[in-house]
């Protein structure tokens, strides 16, 4: 029969086998470690929702495509082909014909970008020059 | 609250978890240090017991205390992680036969002692007794005597029925004092 004397003595011996405290680093590591995995759910989350979206335009297009198919209305391959290539035809024209504007497009780019490296480097050099200066 | 806290971290306050880090840190590690016999593991158990709960947050449900709660999570990983590494088996195994040839009135002879000198050496051997123990057994006492959860919270942390876990008690209670024996007497006593 256990008595209140043994229940103790073994509460006793077992109080003993632990008598170190966390490190005070614990919450802050473990909080860390906790962040990564709830971004990494967040993750995983976002890639099922990606992954549902493909797998619902997939089968959107093949229900269009049987769709079509059991009408007799499916393109023939000659037909595929026309289309595509006017497509090829289409934006090579239009390339050709804005090619000016997309030429003025990327020197203005270009001037942008070294307007605002120049500013940076100015900038710089002023502020170095003001801590420079003995007050 | 803490259902109300929990609540809000599943919602997206992810920072409101330091406060059950703060709250149980010490006491998971303490169950932790307790089961296993090697304190340098016991900081990472406890951090994997946190991480754990914090990716099984939404299957707690406020059917029990999060201590509670948060115990199962920690006896369920930390035996999982110890099983796989190599245990130290207790010096001179156990027979199950032998176990219930013993008289129970052993048990009560083992731990009498009167003066203070034999008080602390009893201790000191209950200590190892405890250590010759399985993880399981020590999870056992020490949510049992340690933490003084009922049978039925013993039963639910340890993923056992109510009689298994008495039965277990009961062997493990057993087993102390048979080690007992053979650290004061350097044999098994007579059946």
């Amino acid at each position: 029969m256990e008595t209140n004397h043994n229940h103790n003595l073994l509460r006793e011996a077992i109080a003993r086998r632990a008598t170190d405290t966390l490190s005070p680093r614990f919450t802050a590591t473990t909080m860390q470690q906790i962040y990564k995995v709830a971004e990494r759910r967040e993750r995983r989350v976002e890639m099922w929702g990606y992954i549902a979206i493909v797998s619902m335009l997939i089968l959107v297009t093949a229900g269009g495509v049987c769709g079509l198919y059991f009408m007799g209305k499916l393109p023939s391959a000659e037909e595929i082909t026309t289309f595509f290539t006017n497509i090829k035809k289409g934006v090579a024209q239009y390339f050709t014909e804005s090619a000016y504007y997309y030429y003025m497009a990327l020197l203005f780019a270009i001037l942008l970008v070294f307007d605002h490296k120049m500013r940076r480097k100015w900038g710089q050099r002023n502020s170095d020059l003001e801590t420079d200066t003995p007050s | 609250m803490e259902y109300e806290y929990i609540k809000r971290i599943i919602n997206g306050e992810i920072e409101l978890y330091g406060y059950f880090l703060d709250t149980y840190g010490n006491r998971v590690y303490a169950l932790v240090q307790r089961i296993i016999n090697n304190r340098e593991d016991a900081e990472d158990l406890t951090q994997e017991v946190f991480i754990k709960a914090f990716e099984s947050l939404r299957s707690y449900r406020g059917e029990c205390q999060f201590s509670t709660w948060l115990y199962r999570i920690a006896c369920n990983l930390t035996t999982t992680v110890v099983r796989k590494k190599a245990r130290q088996e207790p010096p001179i195994p156990v027979d199950d036969m032998r176990l219930d040839e013993i008289d129970s009135d052993i048990f009560d002879e083992q731990f009498s002692s009167e003066p203070d000198d034999e008080h602390q050496e009893l201790l000191d051997d209950l200590q190892l007794a405890i250590s010759w123990l399985s993880e399981e057994e020590r999870g056992l006492i020490t949510l049992f005597y340690y933490e003084e959860k009922s049978v039925n919270e013993c039963a639910y942390i340890l993923r056992q029925s109510e009689n298994n876990i008495k039965v277990q008690l009961y062997r493990a209670r057993k087993k102390l004092s048979l080690y007992l024996y053979r650290i004061k007497h350097g044999n098994e006593p007579q059946s």
